[in-house]
């Protein structure tokens, strides 16, 4: 089973250095694949809004970069991780510059679900998606709109399963692990 | 407002001046200079790329008294280009020790019909503006903005007569030091069509550019597998 962590930090955050080797620690206890992709290391392109992905060379970016690398990541791995300092609410731009050019993964199709229009889905396959943020300190607004963010995010990317951990500055990192193997134990009952 | 203030329009799609973004913004810009206030505009993606750009972002954020900040939503949120250059002012504000109060207004369009879908942005603007010390004014959300495309609001005539009635009232409320009012927010957040008729059009829509590129047959394609 492959799973994939897009790292949304600047490398010199030592905490969060601490907390990835953590998640890919408990991964490996439950035998996932893990491929942790450093997207500060990587220099792709801003998404230019121009839909090609969609009508032009469907399910791909007409951009030529590391993101397709990203992307077909996103699409064979069976559980989908994003790592990121939670920035007013919201994904870090290091993170967000990547999740901006994989809208390649649904259809350009409108479709309603329970009542609400989304995006079709490309691929048959929901997987499973974790979002955890860092907060440098309690903010209950910013988890609130975090926890949303990612909720909203597994909507419109046909996820099987979504949960949001929220880490913050100085906490045990006992704590995290344990919810984060909670999240993982969760996965494998799907 | 006063005449002497200024006010400064970002437009932060990746398309820059032909995008839906742009005709919203230069919409409400055109009223408030209708009302003697200078505004200047420019392109959040042009401004990021290069350390120098990021500069002139920042002198303009502080020579500002409102900020208009117009984009599109993305996959839930703010398009990358726009985070990162709300990270950049976030930082150069802390560096700062005395900072005026800039009003931000917020203005906001997505490709679904529910203008509703565009809340998580908004609460992660408003978070922003907390977090800087902006004074927060509200925000104008739009959904069926592929119905717009990029063209003038005065060009998409009769369909869009709500939203023009409601950026005119926020016009007139900006200019009074007023936050946005609850008549315009609902006004421009109307649907303009029924939503049927929204995503048949736009379905079609996705056809005809596909077969424009020669894609129409492959527009399902599963790469990656």
């Amino acid at each position: 089973m492959k799973a994939i962590i897009l790292n949304g930090f600047k490398i010199e955050n030592g905490e969060m250095a601490k907390i990835h080797d953590l998640m890919l620690e408990e991964l490996k206890k439950l035998n996932w694949d893990t491929t942790s992709i450093v997207l500060e290391d990587i220099d792709i392109a801003y998404c230019m809004g121009c839909f090609g992905c969609w009508v032009q060379t469907p399910g791909e970016c007409v951009i030529k970069d590391y993101e397709a690398e990203i992307v077909k990541n996103l699409v064979q791995s069976d559980l989908i991780i994003y790592f990121t300092p939670i920035t007013f609410g919201g994904y870090s731009s290091i993170l967000k510059k990547a999740l901006d050019r994989q809208i390649s993964r649904v259809l350009p199709y409108f479709t309603k679900v329970d009542g609400e229009v989304h995006h079709e889905q490309r691929y048959e396959k929901h997987q499973p998606f974790i979002g955890i943020g860092f907060l440098d300190n309690p903010d209950a607004e910013k988890e609130e709109v975090f926890k949303t963010l990612i909720y909203r995010n597994s909507l419109n990317m046909w996820t099987s399963y979504h949960e949001a951990i929220i880490y913050e500055k100085g906490q045990d990192p006992l704590e995290f692990s344990n919810s984060f193997n909670k999240a993982l134990m969760n996965v494998e009952v799907i | 407002m006063n005449k002497d203030e200024n006010v400064l329009l970002l437009v932060g799609s990746p398309k820059g001046s032909s995008s839906t973004s742009a005709s919203l913004g230069n919409y409400l810009i055109l009223r408030l200079e209708e009302f003697g206030l200078s505004v200047e505009k420019d392109y959040i993606y042009k401004l990021i790329r290069k350390e120098e750009g990021q500069k002139e972002l920042l002198s303009k954020v502080n020579n500002a008294d409102l900020i208009i900040l117009a984009f599109p939503l993305y996959v839930d949120c703010l398009p990358a280009g726009v985070i990162k250059a709300l990270e950049l002012i976030a930082k150069h504000r802390k560096s700062l020790n005395n900072t005026k109060k800039i009003g931000l207004v917020v203005l906001i369009n997505c490709g679904f019909p529910e203008a509703e879908q565009n809340n998580t942005a908004i609460a992660i603007c408003k978070i922003f503006a907390r977090e800087v010390g902006f004074e927060w004014k509200g925000a104008l959300s739009l959904g069926m903005g592929g119905a717009i495309g990029g063209k003038s609001l005065e060009e998409r005539g009769g369909m869009v007569r709500n939203v023009r009635k409601g950026y005119n009232l926020a016009a007139q409320a900006l200019v009074e030091k007023k936050n946005i009012p609850e008549e315009a927010i609902q006004l421009v957040g109307k649907r303009f069509m029924p939503i049927i008729l929204y995503t048949k059009m736009g379905n079609l829509g996705w056809n005809k550019q596909a077969k424009k590129f020669g894609a129409r047959k492959k527009i399902k394609a599963k790469p990656y597998l």
